[in-house]
């Protein structure tokens, strides 16, 4: 066995080191003990592998990389996790005939719950599969637009807001595209005012730049408050267009 | 005590296992980004399939296979860098000794090659995936993923080292710094 064909063999056992030796392994090994060139080339190369192993793992995760998955899954699991709502049948089968009574009753109380239904992430989900130039142009006055973003150039603003119903409630949205620069393209996006009391939580981020991107296939989204209300801005952008409107916000707020 | 039969929750995957998976997710497509989006992608696909999971040990290869599904599914209609054929039966040089591993050069070499080589590559130098993982996550003989692997290191360190090479004869200060850097 000459010099390549011990350091072929010796390598190919080193990538398959649980299969057992044969009689290759045996002549490359013998090669190995009485070659000085090959020894110090095989233990050359594997000082290389260590090195590469190292540079290979030498990738530095994003800072609250984890916590944006979290918030992103987060919705999706009260989704999934809600438990199964009793079958009708079953009910029924308990109640007997008495349940038709019901029937106006619930239809009532469904529509009281209409009135003050509470959304959440998952509602900007289904917000989100909707195309908003599609919707109706809605005939109350305009949404304001959250502090300081009217006075940013590279954003304009749509005229009057869209309407959009999810959950049986009529959301306004007030469309938007910020312009791109150099180094970013243009993208458009939408703004939903909420009162507290119609979000399912008081939001940590009292501003948009401070907000938390969410993800989500159609796009992301950023929720935080200002005054009595909820303000929402969807994006059909990923996450670094999202970050570069936030930087955007936060530049214009600084300079203002 | 904890019940070892039960599996993850979407948040303990998260937990668990996005640090590797963002890595990996890196080395496959060379951009942060991409890799951020594709982790994401791939926690969403897990969390609706969480069904397909059987066994919380097999949460790691499962997961890794969902990133490279999604990675596969996003470069179809791209350059998918050299492909078998391109690539030379391994060669023993001793040109390739001493290398110092450029990071960047390093990520820019992986981009050259298929995937069908990168992946491999990148799962053997993270050293928790045994050859038979490898070849389960690439759906290939193990005799196929020892032989890419060895054509995708002999590959690797060719590159690395003609790079280096060129660096050490035109810019010998900048090269030695480098070097320095790379070796503490």
């Amino acid at each position: 066995m000459d010099c390549q064909q011990a350091r072929a063999q010796l390598e190919l056992e080193r990538l398959g080191k649980d299969a057992a030796p044969g009689s290759d392994a045996l002549a490359a090994g013998r090669h190995l003990s009485e070659c000085d060139v090959c020894r110090g080339a095989v233990a050359s190369d594997r000082q290389v592998d260590s090195r590469i192993t190292r540079a290979m793992l030498d990738v530095p995760v994003p800072i609250g990389f984890a916590d944006r998955l979290h918030a992103a899954i987060g919705p999706a699991l009260v989704v999934a996790e809600t438990p199964v709502a009793v079958p009708r049948r079953h009910l029924l089968r308990h109640l007997g005939w008495g349940s038709l009574a019901l029937v106006p009753m619930l239809a009532i109380g469904t529509l009281l719950v209409s009135q003050s239904v509470v959304l959440n992430d998952a509602s900007i989900r289904e917000l989100g599969k909707l195309d908003p130039s599609l919707l109706p142009v809605g005939s109350s006055p305009g949404i304001a637009a959250p502090a300081g973003w009217s006075t940013l150039r590279a954003i304009r603003f749509a005229d009057a807001p869209r309407v959009a119903t999810v959950n049986r409630v009529e959301i306004p949205l007030l469309m938007f595209s910020a312009l791109g620069d150099r180094r970013s393209a243009s993208c458009t996006g939408y703004l939903v005012r909420l009162p507290l009391s119609q979000w399912h939580k008081v939001p940590d981020a009292d501003s948009f730049s401070r907000g938390i991107i969410q993800y989500a296939a159609f796009g992301t989204w950023v929720v935080w408050r200002e005054g009595d209300n909820v303000v929402i801005c969807v994006l059909q952008g990923d996450a670094h267009a999202m970050q570069r409107l936030q930087d955007l916000v936060a530049a214009g707020r600084q300079l203002t | 005590m904890a019940d070892a039969t039960r599996l993850p929750t979407t948040h303990e995957l998260i937990e668990e296992h996005s640090t590797l998976l963002y890595r990996y997710a890196y080395r496959l497509t060379g951009d942060a980004a991409d890799a951020e989006d594709l982790v994401q992608q791939t926690f969403l696909l897990a969390h609706q399939r969480g069904q397909q999971l059987r066994e919380a040990a097999a949460a790691r290869g499962w997961l890794i296979s969902i990133v490279r599904n999604v990675f596969l599914k996003s470069i179809r209609h791209r350059n998918r860098g050299r492909s078998l054929e391109e690539i030379d039966e391994p060669q023993t040089t001793d040109a390739a000794l001493d290398v110092p591993v450029h990071l960047e050069l390093l990520q820019e070499a992986l981009l050259e090659l298929a995937e069908e080589f990168r992946s491999p590559l990148v799962l053997y130098y993270f050293e928790e995936f045994s050859y038979q993982d490898i070849a389960q996550q690439m759906g290939v003989p193990i005799g196929t993923v020892m032989s890419r692997l060895s054509r995708g290191k002999a590959y690797l360190k060719r590159r690395l080292t003609e790079t280096t090479e060129r660096e050490r004869q035109t810019v010998p200060v900048q090269s030695r710094s480098l070097e320095f850097v790379l070796q503490h």
